[in-house]
């Protein structure tokens, strides 16, 4: 079978543009961009804001490594939303529902072990007003991981604009947490569970609101 | 297996590797810039696509409009081939994708209109069911497959997919890919040859699926 009038109508459209391209690189090498942005924010939180009050309670380790668990998954989230905008390389919901799981009992699971060794509790009297500065800020530091991985996304060809948005959305948030936890010195359930976990939400929802936009305005290479 | 049985797959996984090496080398020719890299490229993907796209549209027209919509969307989206993996399921995934975008526009378009299905869309038949029926009732038992078994049974016995291309392809599990082929193949059999296949203690000559219209 020649369809030959296509081929002609396709070099028609086209108009001889052949400039040659670089081909993207694998998803887990884009994907170390995440490295080097969270150490930007966990710098700002800390040059603005100082480490956490109970740092010498928690001891460096602790505080570190609570924080860079959180980043690995996050880097693991951004791997899977890079991977899901190229074509073919899609994996099933089940896949990346295990990833938000993944994610979501990370940051449970370092919350609880924070909070077992150092209790802590807001100011009484201040508890909106302390919640909701962390829900900002964790809101706020996230937008610089989340509009970079828009950027890389752009590159792609998202076929699971929502699935990848919500990866996006939600590994952003965990990479911001897990920095502003370097600060926060509040531990108790009745500020992780609506603020800082509320935070991861609220980030999941902006990334499928974009993925929903995406779909709809066909961003990165499906123009 | 008899010998010339054996010889013969191994002949033709060999050319289909071949193949596929000469598709990764054009693909990659075609992402330095080489115009005849693209041409040949089309040449030998085209006729894939479009036998892909009729078992998407069952429609004729319709398959060769979005087999040009597929390849302009292959130029813009052709930094995102990687180099030295298999080219047929990254240019499938970009096929349906073109066919789901056109579908949902189509849709909203013409929601109240009859569906243009032609009714001999000369689709693909894996090589199990060539000499079950006449080729127009095995097209036929095609086109009541369900979508989704339709899709996967041409991917792996027709176009030699592995599963979990399939399922790379489809957003899905390979072993979900591996079922719908599976109960989709069954199922063409059960029409075309029902004598053949037991379904349980008793073999499944009561229903004849489309064929007995």
């Amino acid at each position: 079978m020649t369809r030959d009038h296509i081929l002609d109508g396709l070099k028609e459209s086209l108009g001889g543009d052949f400039t040659p391209v670089k081909p993207l690189g694998a998803p887990w090498r884009r994907a170390l961009i995440v490295l080097p942005l969270w150490l930007i924010i966990a710098g700002l939180v800390l040059a603005m804001f100082g480490f956490r009050t109970d740092y010498d309670k928690l001891g460096p380790e602790a505080t570190w490594s609570f924080g860079l668990i959180q980043l690995l998954v996050c880097f693991l989230l951004f791997i899977g939303a890079l991977k899901s905008s190229i074509p073919a390389r899609g994996s099933a919901p089940i896949v990346w529902a295990g990833l938000l799981l993944i994610g979501l009992s990370t940051h449970l699971t370092t919350s609880w072990l924070s909070f077992n060794i150092s209790p802590g509790w807001a100011e009484p009297g201040r508890e909106l007003k302390s919640g909701l500065a962390c829900l900002s800020a964790i809101l706020i530091a996230s937008s610089l991981p989340f509009l970079m991985g828009v950027l890389l996304l752009r590159a792609g060809l998202p076929l699971q604009p929502r699935v990848t948005g919500t990866l996006l959305g939600f590994a952003s948030g965990l990479a911001a947490e897990g920095a502003w936890r370097l600060h926060c010195p509040i531990t108790s359930w009745d500020h992780i569970l609506p603020f800082h976990s509320g935070a991861l939400l609220a980030g999941l929802a902006c990334g499928l609101l974009f993925g929903v936009y995406s779909a709809r305005n066909r961003l990165g290479a499906a123009r | 297996m008899d010998k010339s049985k054996s010889d013969r797959e191994a002949a033709g996984s060999k050319g289909g590797a071949q193949e596929q090496d000469r598709l990764i080398d054009l693909m990659m020719a075609y992402q330095a810039g080489d115009v005849r890299a693209f041409e040949e490229l089309y040449h030998l993907l085209g006729p894939r696509l479009y036998r892909y796209l009729i078992v998407k549209t069952l429609d004729r027209t319709w398959a060769e409009e979005l087999l040009q919509e597929t390849f302009l969307q292959i130029h813009r989206s052709r930094r995102t081939y990687l180099p030295r993996r298999p080219v047929s399921p990254w240019a499938f995934a970009i096929a349906r994708h073109v066919f789901l975008m056109a579908s949902r526009s189509r849709w909203r378009r013409q929601s109240r209109e009859e569906p243009l299905e032609d009714e001999s869309p000369d689709l693909p038949v894996p090589p199990e069911a060539d000499g079950w029926a006449e080729l127009s009732q095995v097209w036929r038992a095609l086109r009541e497959l369900p979508p989704d078994q339709r899709e996967a049974l041409i991917m792996h016995h027709y176009y030699g997919l592995s599963f979990r291309e399939i399922g790379g392809v489809l957003g899905i599990r390979a072993g979900t890919a591996k079922l719908r082929a599976h109960r989709g193949l069954l199922r063409l059999r059960q029409w075309l040859e029902p004598d053949s296949v037991t379904v349980g203690p008793k073999q499944a000559t009561t229903y004849r699926g489309p064929l007995d219209s």
